[in-house]
């Protein structure tokens, strides 16, 4: 174990908590989508809080898979050739979600099919990311060549589908904070409002049972967070989050809504908890191998060589500090809340 | 059918299907900063329209190239996991580029294009389509260079069954790819003066915002006849370096099957797989001469490897020589259109107008053609010389497995095929927004500008007074 190999580690994680809190709000906007949205002008202030950035949000997984592939081949190969059906489905709910939100004129429409198409484009892919983590926390079996060779019953374990549903609580629970951010005053915004304090809760409750359930399944990795110093972070992140946004919502005296943006920054430390949980706990296995765990792929057993390493982190050293500028960027540009597709002030005029 | 066979009809189809929209996406770039640039400088509302209804093609094209893009990042781990194995450490590490320097750029500052018109001033916009269109075009630099590495792979060795990165700027500089950069995009541009020039002309024909076509038909035309005609010299350059990187695909893609000087060169015909030659019209001596400048210049045959490393020579020799024939039709068009254009005969002629309405697929045909000639003309290798496309596949993916996300693919990519006709078709049905008349310009009475008259009573009778003198100026 290198330290370039552990640095690699670190930006995979990174990206992938990075991923988890963007691509996480419009995914799960878009899981509630249909019951938030009542009518033409709310579907377009829903879809106007994301329509700026839910591509860029995406970018984060594009690049993950970049860079899983470029710095842990065996990890990249043998993760989506072993889910192979699952994996496509997840594909394909992305195309129909991209199209669904890019090929419109903002007009009303068809609108019942882009409104199926965004809500189980999204849906599927926040159930399914949980699943895949749920598998790579529980382990896979992997042949030596790094192939999964396990059935359909490994990779829909109880676990694993607990893990799935927990995913996808956390994405609608970040959506929904989204959707109460960037809204205004009004039935859609108190909806939103209403939606997070149920989402919140059932975070908490699938948390805990994934956390009750981990003793059993997670093979002891989960506690080696009570070890490191990062474990101990993750655990802060994500207990104070739950507890800000679930007591902090509860007070009565918000009326104006000003304290949306705090609970959507505990929603954020929540995730940021889970996925640290994950990475501190897994560390430095990335796909844990149920049957023989030396077969593990591991960021010294899966990791490219040493030139291709440093290229690779030569490359994240000076690109994601540009990603977050353009981030940055655009999120102040669109700040505010969203009346209409058209963005936050755009006075309505869409070309989405 | 085996699942490698499935697993690169697969590929072939989803990345074909990728590719259909690509050209036409960076080609409407370039169109979309030439609109918005003379907005900038003009400042008038009728080119902020035509720049806007620029952006909003560009914005349904790039629609589809993302989401059928999505596909094309995760296909190497879900059907050639031991490709991924193999070339990973390498192959991958542009594709990480392209997403971590081009497509963030991109995404995000095509938000900005499509919904920030007024917030921000004209000249950060204007910055904005820059970047955006820059940023798809290096992302085309780093997609091309990892093509290329598997082309003609340097900067590397095969250790332990893995390649292995030795040099990163001999990786992604390889030989092949200067050649395929500039063709490529090239072609990308051809297409967006093609669109451009098919849409100009589809108003035209229907008298319809007759200024914007006649503006935007003639520089699409004149950029259109200098871009394709420049696509043979940079098409040779790319085929100098075949004879010299690649020998065999050289050699499939003329059917050469003995090595020899004096090779003839085909105009058009059929291979005759069994007499070993190609049949149709031919050029005698004129492979040597164009690859050598002589005659008696030795052309690497077929004959200099085992059948087994052979590609499939009749579909490459016929992607080869359709794309030729396909590229020089579109100089023509373009050299027809400005000659009648030159003699004012333009708006007149609208067979030509009809015509060129039509063209506007021909040159995806002509880059899905050289794509085939490129990657079925490098079989049976998909890294050249160093892993077969057999050995590249995933071994847990079952053939029953591709064969359902390929018939998926195949509904799917119909139905948004069909879902992107219709937005575009929208779109060019209603055309640019129609704000005001354009002042005249030259020696005509220049229009006073408080006489802005509803453009629908106004343009026709005007254009009926000039319909025929319109041509390039005295």
């Amino acid at each position: 174990m290198t330290g370039l190999q552990a640095a690699l580690f670190v930006i995979t994680a990174f990206l992938l908590i990075a991923y988890a809190i963007l691509d996480g709000f419009d995914l799960g906007l878009g899981v509630l989508y249909p019951w938030l949205a009542r009518n033409d002008h709310e579907r377009s202030a829903l879809r106007g809080a994301i329509a700026p950035v839910w591509d860029g949000n995406e970018v984060w997984l594009i690049v993950l898979g970049g860079l899983l592939f470029a710095a842990f081949p065996p990890v990249y190969a043998g993760v989506l050739s072993g889910f192979y059906l699952p994996f496509m489905l997840v594909v394909f709910a992305l195309i129909i979600r991209a199209v669904s939100l890019g090929l419109h004129n903002g007009e009303s429409e068809r609108h019942g099919l882009r409104t199926a198409g965004f809500f189980l484009g999204s849906l599927v892919p926040s159930f399914f990311f949980g699943l895949f983590a749920g598998n790579l926390i529980r382990g896979v079996t992997l042949s030596p060549a790094g192939d999964r060779t396990g059935g359909l019953g490994e990779l829909f374990s109880p676990f694993a589908v607990l893990i799935g549903l927990a995913s996808l609580a956390m994405f609608a629970n970040q959506g929904a904070c989204w959707a109460a951010l960037k809204t205004h005053r009004g039935d859609l915004h108190a909806r939103a409002r209403r939606t997070r304090d149920v989402t919140g809760w059932l975070v908490l409750a699938l948390i805990a049972g994934a956390t009750v359930a981990a003793h059993w399944e997670a093979r002891g990795s989960m506690s080696r967070n009570f070890h490191h110093g990062l474990g101990w972070l993750a655990m802060f992140l994500l207990l104070v989050g739950l507890a800000f946004q679930l007591i902090v919502s509860r007070r009565p005296d918000d009326a104006l809504g000003h304290r949306d943006r705090g609970i959507f920054v505990a929603s954020s430390a929540i995730i940021s908890g889970l996925v640290g949980i994950w990475a501190v706990g897994n560390y430095p296995v990335l796909v844990p191998a149920r049957n023989q765990s030396a077969l593990s792929l591991t960021a010294s057993s899966a990791a490219a060589t040493r030139p291709a390493l440093i290229a690779l982190l030569v490359m994240a050293v000076i690109g994601i500090p540009l990603m977050l500028a353009y981030t940055t960027v655009v999120y102040r540009l669109f700040r505010g809340r969203s009346t209409t597709d058209g963005g936050a002030t755009d006075g309505g005029r869409s070309q989405y | 059918m085996t699942s490698v066979l499935l697993s690169r009809i697969q590929f072939a189809f989803t990345i074909g299907y990728h590719f259909l929209y690509v050209p036409f996406s960076i080609g409407l770039g370039l169109v979309l900063i030439l609109a918005e640039r003379r907005y900038r400088h003009t400042g008038a509302d009728a080119d902020r329209a035509a720049s806007d209804f620029w952006i909003k093609l560009f914005a349904a094209t790039f629609a589809v190239g993302v989401a059928s893009g999505i596909t094309m990042e995760f296909a190497f781990g879900t059907n050639w996991a031991n490709y991924s194995r193999f070339v990973g450490g390498v192959f991958a590490v542009p594709l990480a580029a392209e997403g971590i320097f081009a497509f963030f750029l991109e995404s995000s500052f095509l938000g900005v294009l499509l919904l920030a018109r007024k917030k921000v001033s004209r000249r950060f916009y204007y910055a904005a389509a820059w970047i955006v269109v820059f940023a798809a075009m290096f992302s085309a630099f780093w997609i091309l260079a990892a093509n290329s590495w598997m082309q003609t792979p340097r900067g590397s060795t095969v250790v332990g069954g893995r390649a292995v990165l030795t040099n990163f700027w001999a990786a992604l500089f390889t030989p092949s790819f200067p050649a395929r950069l500039a063709h490529t995009l090239g072609a990308t541009f051809v297409a967006g003066a093609f669109f451009a020039a098919g849409v100009s002309a589809y108003y035209l024909l229907r008298k319809r915002h007759t200024a914007f076509a006649k503006r935007t038909i003639r520089w699409a035309m004149v950029l259109g006849f200098l871009l394709s005609a420049l696509m043979p010299l940079l098409g040779h350059w790319q085929a100098l370096g075949i004879a010299s990187n690649q020998p065999i695909k050289l050699a499939a893609m003329e059917a050469v099957y003995q090595t020899g000087s004096h090779k003839s060169l085909s105009v058009f015909g059929v291979v005759d797989e069994s007499g070993q030659k190609p049949i149709g019209l031919t050029i005698p001596d004129g492979l040597s001469l164009i690859m050598g400048l002589s005659p008696n210049k030795v052309i690497t045959g077929l004959d200099s490897v085992p059948p087994a490393d052979r590609p499939p020579v009749q579909v490459v020799f016929q992607a080869w020589h359709l794309m030729i024939a396909v590229g020089i039709l579109l100089v023509v068009i373009m050299l027809v259109g400005l000659i009648l254009w030159w003699r004012r005969r333009l708006e007149r002629s609208r067979w030509f107008l009809r015509l060129l309405q039509y063209s506007i697929p021909l040159p995806i045909v002509a880059t899905t053609l050289g794509w085939m000639t490129a990657e079925i003309g490098r079989q049976p290798w998909v890294v050249e010389g160093q892993l077969r496309t057999t050995d590249a596949v995933s071994s847990t993916v079952s053939s029953s497995q591709v064969a359902t996300t390929l018939a998926i693919f195949i509904v799917l990519y119909a139905v948004l095929f069909y879902f992107w006709l219709m937005v575009v078709r929208r779109i060019v049905r209603k055309g640019p927004d129609e704000v005001e008349v354009e002042p005249k310009v030259g020696p005509e009475p220049i229009v006073p500008p408080l006489a802005v008259t509803a453009p629908s009573l106004a343009t026709p009778s005007m254009e009926l007074v000039r319909r025929d003198e319109w041509g390039p100026p005295q």
